[in-house]
């Protein structure tokens, strides 16, 4: 009986993470990308995405994320480095990818 | 000619001297870093990035049963590693030390060493989701005879300063007995557990906050033999490469009164009180 119950209980929490999804304002969309193209022509919408992913597994492990408008281009220069340094982050690939991501949904691109 | 304790006084002033010169800097590396846990109890989704390693030490105090004198300590070291993908892994050496009375005039002690392993796999991001979720899976020996599996469902939702957690537990015990010259094991008991946990950051830096816990214990009659209810606050300190969480979890009541456990406290198998303390380092 207090099996059978507990096992609703975690089939009902289960049932509510499935339902759940990626708030649209941090994913990479069409108009981020026209944004960021006017500075760095080459990027591509898969390039953005590559560096959303990178962002939330490389970042959220030591603090909660910061959404990419909080800060201008600028302030994430300055950020990133030292950033990059603590979270291990040493691929120029991966540093480019989740620079571009962030750029492209900063206060002056929106 | 020197004397000894001339020799130990020039040992202890050349001692000093260098933890002078050498600790401002070791505590500034020790600053360099931000690293993230935030409860001693409940656990959060996150996972360490790919190839950072977290060192931990755990420990736990539990004391006070009824009729009886009664003092655990439960010591953990624990090496966490990122490994990428949303996956983490640790590894765990457990000590477990026990004084307890068993007359009027005398207390005797038992200790036990264990090894565990967990896993832990983020599938949702607390802040990026609508909310976080992971899934945890961790098995261990204990005592040489003892062994343990737990499976978790992790949920938390960072919403600015307010972290808010919940935790569904399932823990299967079985224990094994040398007898008629053969291994030999009853079926194990079971524990289900849920812990809410709530904390405001009033500071990046700290953060107080509270964690309660439902422990409901199964005989491997599957009979459920109480519901114990226990909670208490938790304090946060967050600085650079270290943290440091206290968490101090009385008994408050029994939901579940059953012949086996009858009474608003779980007192003859349980203690009232437990305090843990966590300290970590990022490596």
């Amino acid at each position: 009986m207090l099996l059978t119950s507990h096992y609703h209980i975690l089939l009902s929490a289960l049932l509510c993470i499935l339902a759940c999804s990626s708030l649209q304002k941090w994913q990479p969309l069409d108009t981020d990308l026209v944004n960021v193209q006017h500075h760095h022509p080459d990027i591509k919408i898969q390039d953005l995405k590559t560096g959303y992913k990178l962002y939330i597994e490389q970042c959220s492990g030591c603090h909660a994320l910061h959404h990419p408008s909080e800060y201008s281009i600028t302030q994430w220069d300055s950020i990133l480095p030292e950033m990059f340094s603590q979270a291990k982050i040493n691929n120029p690939n991966e540093k480019l990818f989740i620079k571009q991501y962030l750029y492209s949904k900063t206060k002056s691109q929106n | 000619m020197l004397k000894y304790n001339q020799l130990c006084e020039i040992i202890n002033n050349l001692y000093m001297k260098i933890n002078l010169i050498f600790f401002p800097f070791l505590l500034t590396s020790l600053m360099s870093v931000v690293q993230d846990r935030y409860f001693a109890r409940a656990y959060t989704s996150n996972v360490l990035p790919k190839g950072t390693i977290d060192l931990e030490f755990w420990h736990t105090s539990r004391f006070e049963r009824k009729d009886q004198f009664y003092f655990a300590q439960d010591q953990r070291i624990e090496f966490e590693a990122g490994l990428g993908h949303n996956i983490q892994t640790s590894l765990y050496l457990n000590n477990n030390h026990v004084r307890f009375s068993e007359s009027k005039d005398e207390t005797t002690t038992k200790s036990e060493l264990g090894f565990s392993n967990e896993w832990k796999w983020k599938l949702f991001d607390p802040t990026v989701n609508k909310v976080g979720f992971a899934l945890y899976g961790e098995w261990g020996i204990k005592g040489g005879d003892e062994l343990e599996l737990e499976a978790k469902l992790i949920f938390d939702k960072i919403f600015d300063k307010h972290i808010y957690v919940f935790n569904a537990v399932y823990e299967y015990e079985k224990e094994f007995e040398w007898k008629n010259n053969q291994i030999e094991s009853e079926q194990g008991n079971q524990t289900t557990e849920f812990i809410v946990a709530y904390q405001y950051l009033i500071k990046p830096t700290f953060g107080l906050g509270f964690e309660i816990q439902n422990e409901n214990a199964i005989t491997n009659d599957n009979i459920w033999e109480y519901s114990l209810v226990s909670g208490g606050p938790t304090l946060n300190f967050r600085q650079g490469k270290w943290f440091a969480i206290i968490n101090y979890l009385p008994q408050w009541s029994n939901l579940h009164k059953t012949a086996s456990a009858p009474f608003n406290k779980v007192l003859d198998r349980k203690e009232n009180h437990n305090v843990r303390l966590v300290f970590g380092v990022n490596l």
